[in-house]
């Protein structure tokens, strides 16, 4: 296994503002949501769109019109037409089979490691 | 060895595998037959010379009339107003259960009068309980309208009438407040007849009326009754369309909606395109949990008449539905006699497939209907 890919110093990456790297030649998206830092191939598997359109919280509801706001549960959406993805499984959130890899990603010495 | 049947036996594989029309068609014969089911001082209020408060006519007529020749105006009453003979053509022996809808009556809700019409509505309700009572025949049952003007009035009227053992449903068609059936003021309806185990059936044709300040189509109003009669659908897949997305389904989860009037065919481009909205814009209405396609044999039920099918085989219209999994489960029969365009079980059963005809034509009503 190659050795984790250096993408950049730790304060260029800002809460659920995705950023995109390359590593390894593949593109990469990497988003910081509070502490935690994530890791996706930045290909929507709907029309190989960029995933990188946005992050936000989770939702859900108790019932209609009512919203609450899953802090801790972020997700991350396509830009061409908006499936949604959970950031720390890469699975759709409307069809668990449907799936974008995520890697390893660590935070060292002020610098971010993706393992590709 | 002959194996010998018993007369009850023989009934009960009758009834296990007979229709079930939802969709029998009435009227009154004039407005006066209400007056007789409204309280002393509402009949004072409004005597039966001033017929005003109940004009509900659409701009266009059919060419050539509305209603089959056999249930069209004679002497004093409107069309569809001799319901023994209507009751009579409909419960043909390889029927099992039938509604029976009141057609102006539905269309009540639509006057923005609303004081005597909510209680015409009750009249009305009343009148019908009458006419299924009078034709005694327990196969029948009714489907009562609803003074929609004031849901929460609506949902009192839908409580009292879940009292009458004759009643399997409840009508939603005139839509004076011109919002999208979704709209929360409507859900005392909905929690009321999720309550009471009554499904609510919303027939297209309440969106085209004097006081409504809806529109049966977009984009402009139809010059033509071709034009209404084409687009009959637009309007129930406004209506669903607002109940899924306002949740309506997730508040009420044993709510059952039956749309009626538009036919089928619509719904393989409908659920398509709305199951693909859904996956991008699911953030807009996160308490829709599931696809809507889902909902549908589930919570909604579609009448399939009118049918719509070439009679020269040019469409293919069990063909166009296949494209849809499980659309067996998903449909009703109702074959809205006496109406010009009523279908019968035979046109359905040639319509469609064998294994679709149990539960279009009677499995699908008997699980959503109080019978």
């Amino acid at each position: 296994m190659s050795a984790p890919t250096d993408v950049g110093a730790a304060g260029d990456f800002a809460h659920g503002a995705p950023r995109v790297v390359t590593a390894a030649g593949r593109e990469i998206a990497v988003v910081r949501w509070d502490e935690e830092l994530f890791a996706l191939r930045n290909v929507c598997p709907h029309q190989s769109g960029p995933l990188c359109g946005g992050v936000v919280p989770r939702l859900d509801s108790p019932r209609g019109g009512d919203v609450v706001s899953l802090r801790t549960s972020p997700i991350i959406y396509c830009a061409w037409h908006h499936w949604e993805f959970d950031l720390r499984t890469g699975k759709a959130l409307d069809d668990p089979k449907l799936r974008v890899k995520t890697y390893e990603i660590l935070e060292r010495d002020g610098r971010v490691y993706v393992n590709v | 060895m002959a194996v010998s049947t018993s007369t009850s036996e023989r009934t009960s594989a009758a009834r296990a595998t007979a229709v079930i029309d939802c969709g029998v068609v009435c009227n009154w014969a004039t407005r006066a037959d209400l007056y007789a089911y409204l309280p002393s001082d509402w009949r004072d209020y409004v005597p039966p010379g001033q017929p005003r408060f109940a004009v509900v006519m659409p701009s266009w007529n059919n060419p050539q009339g509305d209603w089959r020749p056999e249930a069209r105006t004679t002497g004093n009453g409107q069309a569809a107003s001799d319901v023994a003979a209507i009751a009579a053509h409909a419960l043909e022996p390889d029927v099992g259960k039938a509604t029976l809808l009141m057609d102006e009556g539905a269309l009540l809700p639509a006057v923005a009068a609303t004081y005597i019409v909510e209680q015409l509505t009750v009249a009305a309700n009343r009148w019908l309980v009458d006419r299924i009572d009078e034709i005694a025949d327990n196969r029948l049952r009714g489907i009562a309208v609803l003074p929609a003007q004031v849901p929460l009035h609506a949902a009192e009227e839908v409580r009292r009438v879940a009292q009458v053992e004759c009643i399997a449903g409840v009508h939603l068609r005139g839509n004076v407040l011109g919002k999208p059936f979704g709209h929360p003021v409507f859900h005392p309806i909905y929690e009321a007849a999720a309550e009471a185990g009554l499904p609510v059936v919303i027939e297209s044709g309440g969106d085209a009326l004097i006081d409504v300040p809806t529109q049966p189509t977009a984009g402009g109003l139809p010059m033509t009754y071709g034009e209404f009669a084409s687009l009959q659908a637009c309007s129930l897949m406004t209506h669903i369309t607002s109940i899924i997305s306002a949740g309506t389904f997730k508040t009420f989860p044993d709510l059952k909606i039956v749309l009626m009037g538009g036919g089928a065919a619509w719904l393989p481009w409908y659920l398509w395109r709305a199951d693909a909205e859904w996956k991008g814009i699911r953030r807009e209405i996160p308490w829709v949990e599931v696809p809507p396609s889902e909902y549908f044999g589930r919570n909604i039920l579609v009448g399939v008449g009118p049918l719509a099918r070439g009679d020269d085989g040019s469409f293919d219209l069990s063909g166009l539905l296949s494209s849809i999994d499980r659309i067996e489960t998903m449909c009703c029969y109702g074959s809205l006699y006496p109406r010009w365009n009523s279908d019968s079980a035979d046109a359905v059963r040639d319509a469609f497939p064998a294994s679709w005809h149990a539960p279009i034509l009677r499995e699908n009503a008997e699980r959503f209907y109080r019978w």
